[in-house]
């Protein structure tokens, strides 16, 4: 071991370099604490051997001076001592000394004191090597968390690609660095267009998983969207029923799929005739919020996909008027809990959309965001992905018909 | 304050058995022992009674010296000292013959 003698009294300190440096170890002499604390900070000690009282810094000012200095490894303080009484000892272990050395120094008391110290310097640079290769693989998941993620804000709505007909605002905040929600909106033809909305159970890697497999699913690439069906050389757009039926048949709740199962609304906004034709399968419902501003839910009672093997989803489809809107949420939204256990709930939501009615749906969707945030009342990560979509109609249409 | 005669003048048992045997260690440790030890004598017989603190440091260290190398007698009129400084000039003829003791046992035990 290296080891640092801070002694001031000449005899000593040579008679302890004497019995160490036999014993194998390195040896460096210092004659107070000053000087022992400059050659501490220009070297690696494994062990420093200090007496008590010196001029210009005291054994336990020395200890002080180096615990309050971390450096990427251990250095195991020996205090030597001929003070006994409990008020030094505990000043001393506050100070951060490890362990004491009666004076004068006795060989066998010495060798026991270096092993003591030795197996305390190993553990301690195991614990050391312990936490460097998991702080590694700490920083390797996060960064590998984060490029997935930066891989989902990718997967959601792009709006200079879309070139969007009609006013749309959307917002995504995870509640760890990855979401189980998801949402995008996918051109159909030249004036349908896709939009879903949809919840993996649980949330984090897992659920996010499953989240952009499905995104996958539902995306414009005829070749692998379940978005389309094949009619010998052409493609049909599949009714959102016709979609949810398919996903529930290929993703019924398994041990493969670790238990996953999600809620989901998609829904095939008609520009040409405004028309929002749509199926739940147990999503919280859609808001749709009238020229008034008076926002009522649309009621669906579908079970989430996956689980019964037959879902048996149906289509509805609503007549919208221009100016009205139609809000997608998760349960982030409306399950969200204050500091009391209250949850936001949809009445609140509703609320809060008729009170900010004249802003646009960009502004709308922030200010909701703000909201729930300020109803949160932590700062740091939420309790669950909440995810919004809110899209506004753009032209005229009379009234509702549901089928 | 007295001289207690009953501990020993010089132990080196100790001594040996850190520097392992090594005489000419033992012996130039020795000797530097006692060159410090006369320098640090003539320090407090110059040292101002009413300095008791710097008698004390003074005492502190030589006692812990004394000890590490056997000179137990010694170590002990120091340890008397440290604790009541005022009582310096009463202990001084005490020092030099206890002094004059351990030099005397001392050279005698590097002596071949």
């Amino acid at each position: 071991m290296k080891i640092l003698i801070a002694e001031d009294d000449s005899t000593s300190r040579k008679l302890l370099a004497k019995s160490l440096t036999n014993m194998g170890h390195e040896v460096v002499e210092a004659h107070d604490g000053e000087q022992a604390w400059g050659y501490f900070k220009e070297n690696r000690f494994a062990l420093v051997i200090t007496d008590w009282e010196m001029p210009r810094c005291t054994g336990v000012e020395l200890c002080a001076k180096i615990r309050s200095n971390p450096r990427n490894h251990y250095s195991f303080v020996i205090l030597l001592t001929v003070k006994g009484d409990k008020e030094s000892l505990i000043a001393a272990f506050e100070a951060g000394a490890d362990e004491f050395l009666s004076k004068p120094v006795d060989r066998a008391e010495l060798m026991a004191r270096l092993r003591s110290a030795q197996r305390v310097i190993e553990l301690e640079a195991k614990l050391r090597q312990r936490y460097v290769e998991l702080d590694n693989a700490h920083r390797m998941i996060k960064k590998d968390l984060e490029a997935a993620a930066r891989i989902q804000q990718s997967l959601l709505p792009n709006r200079e690609n879309l070139n969007l007909p009609f006013e749309v605002a959307w917002s995504l905040l995870p509640c760890e660095e990855l979401a189980g929600d998801i949402f995008n909106i996918i051109p159909l033809d030249d004036h349908r267009w896709g939009i879903y909305l949809l919840d993996v159970s649980g949330h984090g890697v897992a659920s996010a998983l499953m989240s952009v497999t499905l995104s996958r699913l539902l995306s414009a690439n005829k070749e692998q969207s379940i978005l389309y069906g094949r009619q010998g050389n052409s493609w049909d757009i599949l009714s959102p029923a016709q979609v949810l039926n398919r996903l529930n048949d290929q993703f019924q709740i398994s041990e493969e799929t670790g238990g996953q199962y999600f809620t989901m609304v998609y829904g095939i906004y008609n520009t040409k005739t405004m028309t929002f034709k749509y199926s739940s399968a147990g999503h919280p419902p859609l808001l749709r919020v009238d020229l008034d501003g008076v926002a009522t839910m649309i009621e669906a009672h579908h079970l989430p996909i996956g689980f019964l093997p037959e879902g048996e989803y149906t289509d509805k489809i609503l007549l919208l008027r221009s100016g009205e809107r139609l809000v997608f949420y998760s349960d982030g939204v409306v399950e969200m809990p204050n500091q009391e256990d209250e949850l936001f709930g949809q009445q609140r939501l509703a609320d809060h959309l008729q009170h900010h009615a004249a802003e646009t749906s960009e502004e709308l969707v922030q200010s909701i965001e703000k909201e729930i945030q300020r109803w949160y009342g932590l700062s740091g990560s939420l309790p669950d992905d909440v995810s919004l979509l809110i899209l506004r109609a753009s032209a005229e249409l009379v009234e509702d018909i549901y089928i | 304050m007295t001289i207690n005669l009953h501990l020993p003048v010089f132990e080196v048992d100790r001594v040996r058995e850190l520097a392992e045997g090594d005489e000419e260690f033992i012996s130039d440790l020795l000797l530097g022992f006692l060159d410090d030890l006369q320098e640090k004598l003539d320090t407090i017989r110059r040292t101002s009674l009413q300095e008791a603190d710097q008698i004390k440091l003074l005492c502190h260290a030589m006692k812990g010296a004394c000890r590490n190398v056997g000179a137990v007698r010694l170590a002990d009129l120091f340890f008397q000292l440290e604790s009541t400084p005022e009582l310096g000039h009463e202990l001084f003829p005490q020092f030099e013959l206890v002094v004059f003791e351990t030099a005397t046992s001392i050279k005698a035990t590097l002596r071949p």
